[in-house]
């Protein structure tokens, strides 16, 4: 089955992707990190019971994945997928972990909340994922009742997710924006609307690609519709100055440099992770100008996820060491870009 | 703003006081908000000014150090009675032990959680078991809804104007007022 990062959708070529996340816990159990061992097991073994339709409330087939069983780059790579956190990386107690066949959707049982409910999709889709993701809230309620206060709402292992327990995020692609003087304020100003931008790669290296991603600060005396609002405005107005500098912008310099990052993924032998970030930013803004034609099933997000170690091992399903890794990742990029073809329009 | 008691210090402590149902407020510094909360909570001088260290911002808290002084020794041992996580654990990670540990830690949280969300009430998405049904449009020969009698309806009327106000949907609340200032004139006739 194809994996969700695969698909387009509205916008999807600056709003690569919406996703929300919501954090629940468990009425009458201690939350995780306080737990003993047998309440660690006894938690897991109810929740594993009580859950067993949860395929139907996600409409897809969702299997599960001890935590024990995965290897160190798997875990790796379903972090740089944004499946599991770093909570989930790090943690040393048992966790559980249920995934649909596309991905789109994930479930982490106890990390640092009980709950941990992830949906994402491509494009600009956010009001789409809360009436799915909400669907399956109420499903996981009415099997396990969850621990709320009418005046605070859902009790989250953290202040800082109280409330809604609600992350939305957008990822977003600005390639021309990021180099604009202005850019600076505008990101300063979003803080004041509550949305925080972060850097979406995280890498050593800043503002690699004109990657961000977007996130709501508060999840408390805002309501889910209040966040997602908040955030599609301020992703709306993002795009509209990205697509109007793209629309301004002077076409064969702009050409130029799609092409020339085209030549660098198609000639060079080793490819180092932000180095092909870059260059692989440059193939997404040349799509999005109609420069290719995509003859493979594949989109060039899914390059980007795809040239993180973990991501790379996991493909080749192999361990490298940093030096195969760079010849490997060029391979990868190769084998992909084949299939665009340049369309001289 | 100067503080209004001693009018010397910078006021960084904003006090309300209910008495029988009218607010004031004060803008004070917080050592005169310290003496004012003594003599009106009666609480000891020990936890008050604990309190205080905790909210006001000192520097080595944001690092996760506090000062060290009896007052918050004796604070960080305070645990909550269902999972026993102590005070000073949570100021250490960050998280709670339980969902019992809000109200455990409560003396201590409303402003904490002001300062980190910037408000006190959820007003979002509850579990289905609180939510209240959407009342389907009246349809000739529902039972329910006629064998009401109108003390019932006012009272239903009223949980429904209260969701409404939660939910900040004030046209349908407006709606709602006035059906139940008829349904009193009937009741009245």
């Amino acid at each position: 089955m194809s994996r969700w990062y695969n698909e387009s959708g509205k916008n999807s070529d600056i709003i690569l992707v919406s996703r929300i996340r919501l954090l629940r816990n468990f009425a009458g159990w201690p939350f995780p990190g306080q737990e003993s061992e047998s309440e660690v097991r006894a938690l897991l073994s109810m929740a594993e019971e009580k859950l067993s339709d949860l395929s139907t409330a996600v409409q897809e087939e969702v299997s599960e994945t001890p935590a024990g069983l995965f290897e160190e780059s798997e875990r790796q790579a379903l972090k740089e997928r944004h499946i599991i956190n770093n909570a989930a990386l790090r943690t040393n107690h048992d966790y559980r972990l249920f995934t649909s066949e596309s991905e789109d959707f994930s479930l982490t049982l106890n990390v640092e909340d009980h709950v941990r409910l992830l949906l994402s999709r491509r494009g600009d889709c956010l009001t789409e994922l809360w009436e799915k993701i909400s669907y399956i809230d109420d499903y996981i309620d009415s099997c396990i009742p969850y621990a709320f206060d009418k005046k605070q709402g859902f009790r989250t292992s953290r202040i800082s997710n109280m409330g809604t327990g609600m992350r939305c995020y957008y990822v977003m692609h600005l390639p021309l924006l990021t180099e604009e003087p202005s850019f600076k304020d505008l990101l300063a100003e979003m803080t004041k609307h509550g949305v925080i931008v972060r850097d979406a790669l995280d890498l050593d290296e800043k503002h690699t690609g004109g990657l961000y991603v977007l996130y709501n600060q508060r999840t408390l005396g805002l309501s889910e519709n209040d966040i997602m609002d908040i955030l599609s405005l301020v992703a709306g107005r993002l795009m509209d100055q990205e697509k109007e500098l793209r629309k301004n912008a002077d076409l064969i310099k702009l050409k130029d440099r799609v092409m020339r990052a085209y030549g660098l993924l198609t000639y060079a032998r080793l490819m180092d992770l932000p180095e092909s970030c870059r260059l692989i930013s440059d193939i997404m803004l040349g799509e999005s100008l109609g420069f290719f034609k995509n003859n493979g099933n594949f989109s060039s997000y899914e390059l980007m996820l795809g040239v993180f170690p973990g991501n790379l091992q996991v493909y080749y399903q192999s361990l490298f060491n940093e030096d195969e890794i760079k010849e490997k990742r060029a391979g990868f990029l190769q084998h992909f870009l084949s299939r665009l073809e340049i369309s001289d329009k | 703003m100067i503080c209004e008691k001693c009018k010397k210090r910078e006021a960084r402590v904003k006090i309300t006081k209910v008495i029988n149902g009218i607010s004031e407020v004060h803008n004070l510094c917080p050592e005169c908000a310290m003496d004012l909360r003594v003599l009106d909570t009666g609480m000891t001088p020990e936890w008050s000014s604990a309190i205080f260290r905790l909210l006001s911002d000192t520097p080595g808290q944001k690092n996760g150090r506090k000062p060290q002084t009896v007052y918050d020794e004796k604070l960080k041992t305070m645990e909550c009675p269902t999972c026993h996580k102590r005070y000073g654990d949570f100021l250490e990670d960050g998280q709670f032990g339980c969902a019992d540990c809000y109200d455990a830690f409560s003396p201590f949280m409303d402003q904490m959680i002001l300062s980190i969300q910037g408000a006190d009430s959820h007003t979002g998405k509850r579990p289905a078991s609180l939510r209240l049904k959407t009342p389907e449009p009246k349809r000739q020969g529902d039972i329910a809804e006629e064998m009401l009698t109108p003390e019932e309806e006012t009272e239903m009327l009223k949980i429904r104007l209260q969701e409404a106000i939660y939910a900040e949907d004030y046209e349908t609340a407006a709606k709602l007022r006035d059906q139940i200032k008829a349904l009193s004139k009937e009741l009245k006739a």
